[in-house]
């Protein structure tokens, strides 16, 4: 075996149609992906104006209505201090989307460099940073994220640096397999034997391409970190009590599990359909950029 | 025919009007239209055609490996008398082996990678009644020994990926004929392998051709169907266009395709000419200029590598060579042979562990790559497989476009006008540039790398096995292209292939390679009319020639 194989870069396996039928592949678009694209806009209105669909204050207390089962007037009950849950799912939408994107971001950021300094720093920074993964990896991400919420005390900020920090590691050694891949193709040597400059292959071939079968990935994160937030705030440790973040809820309804469910079982759904919304959506966009549409 | 009775006794094979059509999503496809042919023992049928001609889901429907939304009719399928229309994959199995044999192009695929190669052939025995493991393992070294394999006992036990291609490739025929079928079913058996093997493995198919095995051989090349066939069927788009004894459909071929097919075998009688224009068309040429400064001079390279085995190894040793303005010099040799690490070290890819080379007369190898590079736009490659060394996200223009030199091009609109003009040079038109290389076929590709490693006007292109993927209609208008591109820009090239009847067609000099070392470097003319070495002389004994007819 001489080093002139060409190792394969990873590729789509169907041909995809030409780039200019876009539209074509969007009208293919599977009812799974329809459904949850309905439910993600919905879901990002409440989030960026949530007075619109329920306009209310979610921190009105009313006693007199306290621990109201899912009624017309309440359609999704009332919890301890009578203060309506719909109103309050829909005030916490944007903590805990942005807890969400936020965690997932900062893990791209730290995943994209240590990824890319493993595959292309040579054999020690490999060594270094794949090893340093692996200790990191012999803790769970909720061991690491309480760490960091342990020393800077809980808000959505330190949420986000925690899960964010939490989960980078899986996606830096993603990142790294694909780098090394992509870095022996045939297109980046294509690039070095016509004179382009280190850093042109790296911004145009390497990282876009070393990326690109990761997309799905991340945003499967995306609803990954939206549940790692609440299995946070569900140990005491997310956001502070009277807010209304998604994992707050979950916290605060524990308490009455066995009396009032749907302080429980309600916020619970809400983080589920918008993890598996994400997922849906993320996963089509994945293959719509690969070309496979089915 | 008048002695009817008796030839009729030993037809082995019988096919009238065989069609095959696959279910897809809207309605039915028909792939293979009206196939018809008798086979006899002991004698050779070949079913010749190019990619997408069908001939591989012929030869798999009469085994009954059609796949999955196959269809099969036929009037007649008979095997040894018996109609084997409509048998069911468990009538099949007991069919295939025992008494049809089928070997695949690939023996690193078709056999299994964590069993001894002897434990799959014994497999077969087993499987058809062979009870005894003793009486089983001796006939697996028995069969080994047959197909040509040195030290049976030792290689029975060791896995696929410890034998050679040739070996592996025997292998399979051995397992093939391990049941001794009356028919043996070989779809491109050498496709994969080095000319020298290749002439081992068809001496092996005509043993048991002689033996009375009848064979039904499916291959692209006619010069490898022309030592064993009897009769060819030539296929195109699903459809026989001829049909008839091979020394005629050779000698004397009545069908258009047959006569393309054959014009575009390049060799010694297609030097200068083309080879789709037709016969006898000549190509223009101009004379390389041998007396100047060569554009590339490569002295006593050496290169070598570490093997999984922890052993260094030469792989290019003490090889020097000179290249001159608008001349190409081929470098033919088997894998292994070192020769596209040779292109490597003289595209500054790798540097030489010792020996240099010097690019229009500047020091080349073993400088800095931040002064080599300014200078590597005067020199491109082009490799075998085109769409790996495309970004899969690209479209055609991008990929052209980002060759270009950021410097003579500035503008957007000035970088489309010049990938068009590139397109134009290498025979495509525009509808190709938005579209992603994925899209195109095989020689539209091959054209697009082309028209990539012209865009920063070299002075040498390296083409680096560029035509062995392509088939020979394709091959034939890719260097027919090449050769006019080197006529009209004055380009050198240096042209690496394992297929001597491309290096022949195409070079002014020759190198010789094999592990690594030079055989032989001359003309063209003496490498291949006036051998000095014992190598290039079995190398070119090996080459399968089509009898060429004369030319008008």
């Amino acid at each position: 075996m001489t080093a002139s194989t060409l190792v394969s870069a990873p590729r789509p396996t169907r041909p995809s149609a030409p780039i200019g039928s876009l539209r074509a592949r969007l009208r293919n678009f599977p009812l799974a992906a329809a459904v949850a694209a309905v439910v993600l806009v919905f879901v990002i209105v409440a989030a960026v104006w949530p007075d619109l669909l329920a306009p209310g204050s979610p921190f009105a207390i009313n006693l007199s209505a306290a621990l109201q089962p899912p009624s017309p007037a309440h359609i999704l009950g009332t919890d301890e201090s009578g203060r309506d849950l719909y109103t309050r799912i829909i005030h916490g939408t944007g903590q805990s989307l942005l807890i969400g994107l936020g965690a997932t971001a900062v893990a791209f950021v730290v995943a994209l460099l240590l990824g890319v300094a493993a595959g292309l720093g040579g054999r020690v920074a490999d060594a270094i940073i794949s090893r340093a993964l692996d200790v990191f990896f012999a803790f769970p991400v909720l061991l690491v994220a309480l760490l960091v919420v342990a020393i800077y005390g809980p808000s959505v900020t330190t949420q986000i640096l925690a899960i964010g920090i939490g989960t980078a590691p899986g996606y830096a050694r993603m990142i790294r397999g694909q780098v090394l891949a992509v870095r022996n193709s045939g297109y980046v040597e294509s690039g070095r034997a016509v004179g382009h400059r280190y850093g042109r292959i790296l911004r145009q071939h390497i990282v876009p391409n070393a990326l690109r079968p990761l997309v799905g990935v991340f945003t499967l994160g995306i609803g990954q970190s939206i549940v790692w937030a609440a299995g946070l705030a569900f140990l005491g440790l997310g956001v502070a009590p009277p807010s209304p973040e998604w994992g707050a809820l979950l916290d605060a309804g524990r308490a009455f599990i066995t009396t009032a469910w749907w302080l429980e079982v309600i916020p619970g759904i809400a983080i589920i359909v918008v993890a598996l919304s994400v997922t849906t959506v993320g996963r089509y966009a994945q293959q719509l950029l690969e070309g496979a549409t089915d | 025919m008048s002695t009817q009775v008796s030839v009729e006794s030993d037809v082995v094979f019988d096919v009238r009007h065989l069609r095959v059509g696959f279910d897809i999503a809207r309605g039915h496809r028909q792939i293979v239209s009206g196939v018809s042919f008798e086979l006899r023992a002991g004698s050779c049928i070949a079913i010749v055609g190019e990619s997408g001609s069908g001939k591989s889901v012929t030869a798999r429907s009469l085994v009954g490996l059609t796949g999955r939304g196959g269809r099969v009719d036929a009037d007649r399928i008979e095997f040894a008398g018996r109609d084997i229309r409509g048998l069911t994959q468990r009538q099949w199995r007991s069919v295939r082996g025992r008494d049809i044999g089928f070997i695949l192009q690939d023996a690193l695929v078709s056999l299994d990678p964590l069993r001894p190669v002897g434990a799959e052939i014994a497999e077969a025995l087993r499987l058809h009644g062979w009870n005894g493991a003793r009486a089983r393992a001796q006939k697996v070294e028995e069969l080994l020994a047959d197909v040509g394999v040195p030290a049976p006992a030792l290689r029975a036990r060791q896995r696929p990926d410890e034998l050679s291609g040739g070996l592996r490739q025997r292998a399979l025929i051995a397992s093939a004929i391990a049941l001794d079928p009356r028919l043996v079913i070989a779809d491109e058996p050498t496709t994969a392998l080095d000319v020298t093997v290749q002439a081992q493995v068809l001496e092996l198919l005509e043993r048991r051709k002689r033996a009375g095995t009848a064979l039904i051989l499916i291959s692209h090349d006619l010069s490898v169907v022309s030592r064993l066939a009897d009769e060819i069927i030539v296929m195109t788009g699903g459809e026989v266009v001829e049909q008839g004894p091979a020394a005629h459909i050779l000698g004397a071929p009545s069908h258009p395709y047959t006569q393309a097919l054959l014009d575009a075998i390049p060799g010694e009688h297609t030097r200068g000419m083309s080879l789709t224009g037709g016969r006898g068309v000549t190509l223009p040429r101009l004379a390389p200029v041998i007396e100047r400064e060569p554009i590339v001079h490569a002295a006593r390279l050496v290169k070598s590598f570490v093997g999984p085995d922890r052993v260094r190894r030469r792989v290019v040793d003490d090889i020097s060579f000179d290249l001159y303005a608008g001349e190409t010099l081929g470098i033919v040799g088997e894998s292994g042979s070192g020769k596209s690490t040779t292109a490597r070290l003289v595209l500054a890819l790798d540097d030489p562990d010792s020996g240099e080379v010097v690019l229009g007369g500047e020091p080349w190898s073993g400088v800095s790559e931040s002064r080599r590079r300014a200078r590597r736009r005067s020199i491109s490659v082009v490799y075998q497989d085109p769409l790996s060394s495309f970004d899969p996200r690209w479209s055609v223009e991008r990929t052209i476009a980002d060759s270009l030199s950021d410097v003579l091009y500035r503008t957007r609109a000035s970088r489309r006008a010049h990938v068009r003009v590139l397109l134009d040079q290498v025979g495509l038109d525009e509808s190709v540039l938005l579209r992603n290389p994925l899209t195109l076929s095989g020689g539209q590709r091959q054209r697009v790398a082309i028209a990539r490693a012209l865009a920063p006007e070299p002075s040498v292109i390296v083409l680096d096995e560029a035509v062995s993927a392509l088939d020979v209609t394709i091959q034939a208008q890719v260097l027919d292209l090449l050769s006019d591109l080197q006529a009209r820009l004055g380009v050198s090239y240096l042209f690496i292939s394992h297929d001597l009847g491309v290096i022949h067609h195409m070079s002014d000099r020759v190198l010789v390679m094999k592990d690594g070392k030079r055989v032989e470097f001359g003309t063209a003319d003496d490498i291949f009319s006036n051998p000095q070495e014992p190598y290039t002389r079995e190398l070119l004994a090996s080459l399968p020639r089509v009898p060429v007819p004369v030319r008008v």
